[in-house]
């Protein structure tokens, strides 16, 4: 058993090496678009993304500087805003952002954009330093949690069904529930050190942790503290009614706790989502703590072990239903139909939690509908063979546990089709004194995104009175697609939802109408993905 | 001298080919450099079917002393300017003149055709190796044409009317 639990441990622990991290949410566009040269200042850079952030830190790099001067976010639904309060003097300026997905990832990036003429940009610390021991102590600390969770609070909740609990089992209980605060503690922390890009120096700082309860991880390990609170009240008392009353609460506390971060409380809908992780993880946590108790249970006097395995197997089903009815619903939102996003990082652990849950119940089921009459009969054999099968699922439960934790670092699938389409091409195109660069935004057939940013070729700004686009697939004998851009508030041209019906290289040709007498006509090629 | 087979191809085919509801063209495409042009300016159509209500015309520079011809029903108008290159004309300098011109006030609807006419005298330096433009600008109430199209693309949807120069031929006086 030692040995066993010392292989578990440290594949875990290998495994949390090896992992890289991977953020979620996805810069879809910002405006002014990245490297834009401006003649007016913008009054504020507004970032979009592909589903909701939250606002973490912003610094500006003023034309000269070499440090940057913090700057306020203001999220609104999938944007962030970063308002420029006094009026910008003309250069070049580098804008440096931080924000949260959804479900407590951290993102950055780097904007640069220019009012009247480009500065020649001075030497830019622009990269961030890494810091990756943080994120496989993050990894364990967030395992001990959820080991003290199921098998601390599940435990105590064991009491529920039998207030007799084996000395064993409880004090495996209450070591987990307090290993279990104390990695809920350090989660804190080591969330904002994730959050900042700060190595684990930086626990030492109060903003740190301010960050780290600010994000939805912070509120699970609020709350784990709570079920950790109401496990040990109903390990340590002695009133019936009052510690299945805690034990209670506590199980519902963990659901709550899990649920309110991660990815699938993330993904829409989210009613549907939470509830549906809140019952997986109750369900869980319920047979998960019940397991050590039982099999200690069996070692003891049929007239003590018998009722709490004859309530335990009448209750199963009642918690295995919901288990997999809701991990049903968990897996198919996230997953889609089946296709691509079936063999992502998200879906081969996936796959393989499967692969282990089908052992996982034979097991449960041989234990309840073969094993459990002749062991509540006290059938020596019987009971042997329970005892075993209950270690083997303990066992099970670990690794899944584990693989669990490994979504951590896979995006889930819907965040993998944001990023995997690329973020569209760029063109730059020259004739006479002007210079267009033209984001194409996505570079495929269908619908897309066109933004226009122009400028003399010294870099100076223009202002013409209107730019139309001309799209002809080359070869092809199609009349060209023609759209007139609109101008945006900061001078960039944009032509929104142009459908390109055939993918293979088209020619774009941007004429701008310079003045009113003069017409300037930029061409180039762009290959559109099917 | 050779490529003037070509043009004349190319001005034929654009001048007949072309039906009169496609373009703003001029009725002569062929001028000599050094010597005075009679610009009309064919408006075969107006902005769809809208009418027209204005035409501007922008006088480059190499197009000297001009003067436009004023038109029954419209208000003629010019806007003046320095040459780049002052333009010798009968004894004197001249520094500045006409750069555009705009008749506007009129109602040209679009089942009727009408001619915008001003002259003027080609430099003698003007280059004759590509098309001489003069960009228009079809006014039809709140909507705009802009015929200003020079980069002679074959396919262009707006083309600048343009005339094709050659050097001047030996003559024993100027014309008037």
């Amino acid at each position: 058993m030692r040995g066993l639990a010392r292989a578990i441990v440290t594949t875990l622990l290998m495994l949390a090496g090896i992992l890289p991290t991977l953020a979620h949410a996805t810069l879809t566009g910002s405006s002014p678009p990245d490297g834009a040269v401006l003649d007016a200042a913008p009054p504020a850079l507004v970032l979009s993304f592909n589903e909701p952030v939250s606002p973490l830190t912003a610094t500006l790099i003023r034309p000269g500087e070499g440090s940057g001067e913090p700057v306020d976010l203001v999220a609104t639904g999938a944007e962030l805003r970063l308002p420029f309060n006094a009026g910008l003097d003309d250069g070049t300026y580098v804008v440096s952002w931080r924000a949260v997905s959804e479900d407590g990832h951290p993102i950055a990036g780097t904007s640069v954009f220019s009012i009247g003429e480009p500065v020649a940009e001075s030497e830019l610390e622009l990269t961030l330093p890494s810091h990756p021991e943080v994120a496989p102590l993050l990894w364990v600390s967030r395992l001990v949690l959820y080991v003290g969770l199921f098998f601390g609070v599940g435990g105590a909740a064991f009491r529920i069904l039998s207030p007799v609990l084996p000395r064993r089992a409880r004090r495996l209980a209450v070591a987990a529930s307090l290993a279990g605060t104390a990695a809920a503690v350090l989660v804190i922390g080591l969330q904002g050190l994730d959050a900042l890009g700060m190595g684990v120096a930086g626990l030492v700082e109060g903003q740190v942790w301010s960050t780290g309860l600010s994000t939805v991880y912070g509120r699970t390990s609020l709350l784990a503290h709570c079920a950790f609170v109401a496990a040990l009240l109903a390990l340590l008392l002695r009133h019936e009614l009052v510690l299945k009353l805690v034990g209670g609460a506590g199980l519902v506390l963990i659901g709550l706790a899990v649920s309110t971060s991660g990815h699938a409380s993330a993904a829409e809908p989210q009613w549907l989502m939470r509830s549906a992780l809140f019952m997986h993880i109750v369900c869980i946590a319920w047979w998960v703590g019940a397991l050590y108790p039982l099999v200690l249970l069996l070692r003891l006097e049929r007239r003590i072990a018998t009722p709490p395995l004859l309530y335990f197997s009448a209750a199963i089903p009642y918690a295995i239903v919901p288990l997999v009815a809701s991990g049903v619903v968990l897996a198919v939102v996230q997953l889609g139909w089946p296709g691509p996003a079936w063999v992502s990082g998200y879906g081969v652990i996936l796959a393989a939690k499967l692969t282990l849950l089908v052992v996982l119940f034979s097991i449960a089921s041989w234990n309840r509908w073969v094993l459990t009459a002749p062991a509540a009969a006290g059938e020596l054999k019987a009971l042997r063979h329970m005892r075993r099968g209950i270690v083997a699922e303990l066992v099970l439960v670990a690794f899944i546990l584990a693989l669990v934790a490994g979504w951590r670092f896979t995006p889930p699938p819907r965040a993998l089709a944001a990023t995997e389409r690329p973020a569209g091409v760029e063109l730059a195109l020259e004739a006479k004194n002007l210079s267009a660069k033209l984001a194409i935004n996505p570079d495929r057939v269908g619908s897309t995104d066109v933004l226009v940013t122009l400028s003399t070729a010294n870099g100076e700004p223009v202002s013409p009175r209107s730019v139309r686009l001309l799209f002809a697939p080359a070869g092809v004998d199609l009349a060209p697609l023609s759209r007139t851009a609109e101008a945006d508030a900061v001078g960039v041209w944009r032509a929104e939802d142009m459908v390109l019906p055939l993918s293979g290289p088209w020619i774009v040709e941007v004429e701008v109408r310079v003045s009113d007498f003069e017409l300037v006509k930029l061409a180039g090629e762009v290959t559109i993905s099917p | 001298m050779k490529k003037l087979p070509l043009f004349l191809a190319t001005a034929a085919l654009l001048a007949g080919a072309v039906p009169a509801q496609a373009h703003i063209v001029l009725q002569n495409q062929e001028a000599q450099i050094g010597t005075t042009f009679r610009a009309v300016l064919v408006v075969g159509h107006g902005c769809g079917d809208a009418a027209t209500t204005a035409v501007r015309v922008q006088i480059p520079e190499g197009f000297y002393n001009v003067r436009p011809m004023l038109k029954a029903g419209w208000t003629v108008e010019t806007v003046r300017g320095p040459y780049e290159t002052p333009f010798e004309s009968h004894g004197s300098m001249l520094e500045e003149g006409v750069k555009e011109i705009s008749w506007s006030g009129g109602e040209l609807p679009n089942d009727f055709f009408d001619e915008f006419v001003f002259r003027g005298t080609f430099g003698a330096d003007v280059p004759t190796d590509q098309p001489f433009y003069f960009p228009v600008i079809q006014t039809c109430g709140d909507t705009e044409d802009a015929w200003i199209d020079t980069s002679g693309d074959a396919d262009a949807e707006f083309p600048a009317p343009s005339v094709t120069l050659s050097p001047a031929e030996a003559s024993d006086g100027h014309h008037h």
